[in-house]
């Protein structure tokens, strides 16, 4: 009876059928609106030389840095950004071999432009440099050890499939008021964590 | 962990790492440059000096220097710049050439001319650093001259290596931190803790031997001893040709000693300049 019931409900079905009312919208994987935004931090590593006046006294360097930002939207962001870099003294003078840091902090605005995985952006921003030692001020370079900073610079960045996580190159170049005719190169590599 | 907690932790890495960094950070004082005419041993080896500014401690600094001192069990005053507070370490580059038209018409320029093709093509130098502490001066000329004798005798408080250049070539080098260190134990001991004992005399024992080879002349000196550090640091160059030094004190100021406050007020040591035993 059982097995009678069975086969009756089988053979009695009607065979379903889809059918399509309108052409598939494209899809977008992944989609970069499920991409957190917001608050974010970046961590960073990477070189940062100097050119003019500075540049024939010290070396390129080691830099690690850090930003902690904010997008208001998904194109512009605000961000502070701490740089500190390590460097040798170099050149014919009595002072080369000499080890110095350099840090950099600026405020800085962001916009940028977002193809699925990738973003392209550039920034710029102003702040303050400041030099672990005198020794510019005693080769006659620098009037203080801190001093004004301001320029820009751009990069690109890869967004991961997870929701929170990029990563990117970046460059930007500064001027340094306070160190005769100087500026520096700074290129990072970096990882971004947003929120 | 929360997302303020992550923040606030990123804040206090910032912060800890640039406080770090700031500690210890050297700071550099450039030398007077001066030129060695090449007169030979008959003149006075050519010199110059750089007294750093110290502040005076304060009362509650100087209360510690006394309790330390009644600590250490020694009756000796306790140096305010001390050797394990101030480090000092001399960076310098010595040039065998004549000196141009344009230094010698400045107003603080070399005196002496002097033909290139008149001078030998190599020459050598022997850079001498001494200096004074707060308690005593060493001075390497005067010592020379208080020996006599018909070739002077040249006993350097801190040495440094003979070295042999080409002309128009230059020699860049160091006195490190820790030939400060072995001088500024050496001076200490000539000026506060001398033994004149003939088996073990502090002069020139101290001078000839490195204290921790051989501590020949040290019979006198406490172990616990806090030793004063050169404040005054003097550079000599002895060569029979012209050459020209520059050079750049480098001080590590731990206890932050150095005058660089208009609040406070210089400290103005008066050591006491060393005499080798003939003139005594």
């Amino acid at each position: 009876m059982a097995a009678a019931l069975a086969t009756s409900w089988l053979l009695g079905s009607a065979p379903a059928r889809a059918q399509v009312t309108s052409e598939p919208s494209a899809v977008i994987f992944p989609d970069p609106e499920k991409f957190a935004h917001g608050l974010f931090t970046e961590g960073e590593f990477g070189t940062v030389r100097f050119f003019g006046r500075a540049g024939e006294e010290i070396s390129q360097g080691f830099a690690v840095g850090a930003r902690l930002g904010y997008d208001i939207f998904r194109f512009f962001a605000i961000q502070a950004h701490l740089l500190g870099s390590t460097h040798q003294t170099q050149g014919d003078t009595p002072t080369a071999g000499q080890l110095m840091q350099v840090y950099q902090g600026t405020l800085e605005g962001k916009l940028t432009l977002r193809l699925v995985q990738w973003s392209f952006f550039g920034e710029g921003g102003l702040g303050a440099a400041r030099m672990s030692t005198n020794l510019l001020y005693a080769r006659g370079l620098a009037q203080y050890r801190t001093g004004f900073t301001a320029g820009g610079g751009a990069g690109v960045d890869y967004h991961f499939l997870s929701r929170h996580f990029s990563i990117g190159l970046r460059g930007g170049y500064y001027w340094l008021k306070h160190v005769t005719g100087s500026s520096d190169l700074i290129t990072t590599l970096y990882l971004r964590y947003t929120f | 962990m929360t997302k303020h907690s992550r923040l606030i932790l990123l804040a206090l890495a910032g912060t800890t790492a640039l406080a770090c960094s700031e500690l210890n950070a050297p700071l550099y004082f450039q030398g007077p440059t001066f030129w060695a005419t090449g007169s030979g041993d008959d003149e006075p080896m050519a010199n110059s000096g750089l007294a750093l500014r110290f502040r005076n401690p304060t009362m509650t600094e100087r209360m510690r220097l006394d309790m330390q001192r009644e600590a250490l069990g020694y009756d000796m005053d306790i140096p305010w710049i001390s050797r394990d507070k101030v480090h000092v370490q001399v960076s310098y580059k010595v040039t065998y050439r004549c000196p141009t038209e344009a230094e010698r018409a400045a107003p603080d320029g070399p005196t002496f001319d002097c033909d290139p093709g008149n001078l030998p093509g190599e020459a050598s130098f022997t850079l001498i650093t001494d200096g004074a502490s707060e308690y005593a001066k060493y001075d390497t000329q005067a010592v020379a001259d208080g020996l006599g004798g018909d070739d002077p005798i040249f006993l350097p408080l801190i040495p440094s290596v003979p070295k042999t250049l080409a002309y128009g070539a230059s020699y860049s080098g160091i006195v490190r931190e820790d030939d400060f260190a072995e001088g500024e134990l050496d001076l200490d001991a000539l000026g506060r803790w001398n033994d004149a004992d003939p088996v073990s005399p502090t002069f020139a024992g101290v001078l000839i031997n490195r204290s921790d080879v051989n501590p020949i002349g040290l019979n006198l000196v406490p172990p616990n001893l806090v030793v004063p550090a050169i404040y005054e640091v003097n550079v000599r160059l002895r060569s029979g040709t012209p050459m020209h030094v520059e050079y750049y004190v480098r001080v590590r100021d731990d206890d932050d000693r150095l005058l660089h406050n208009d609040a406070d007020t210089l400290y103005q040591p008066s050591p006491t300049l060393f005499q080798p035993p003939a003139l005594m």
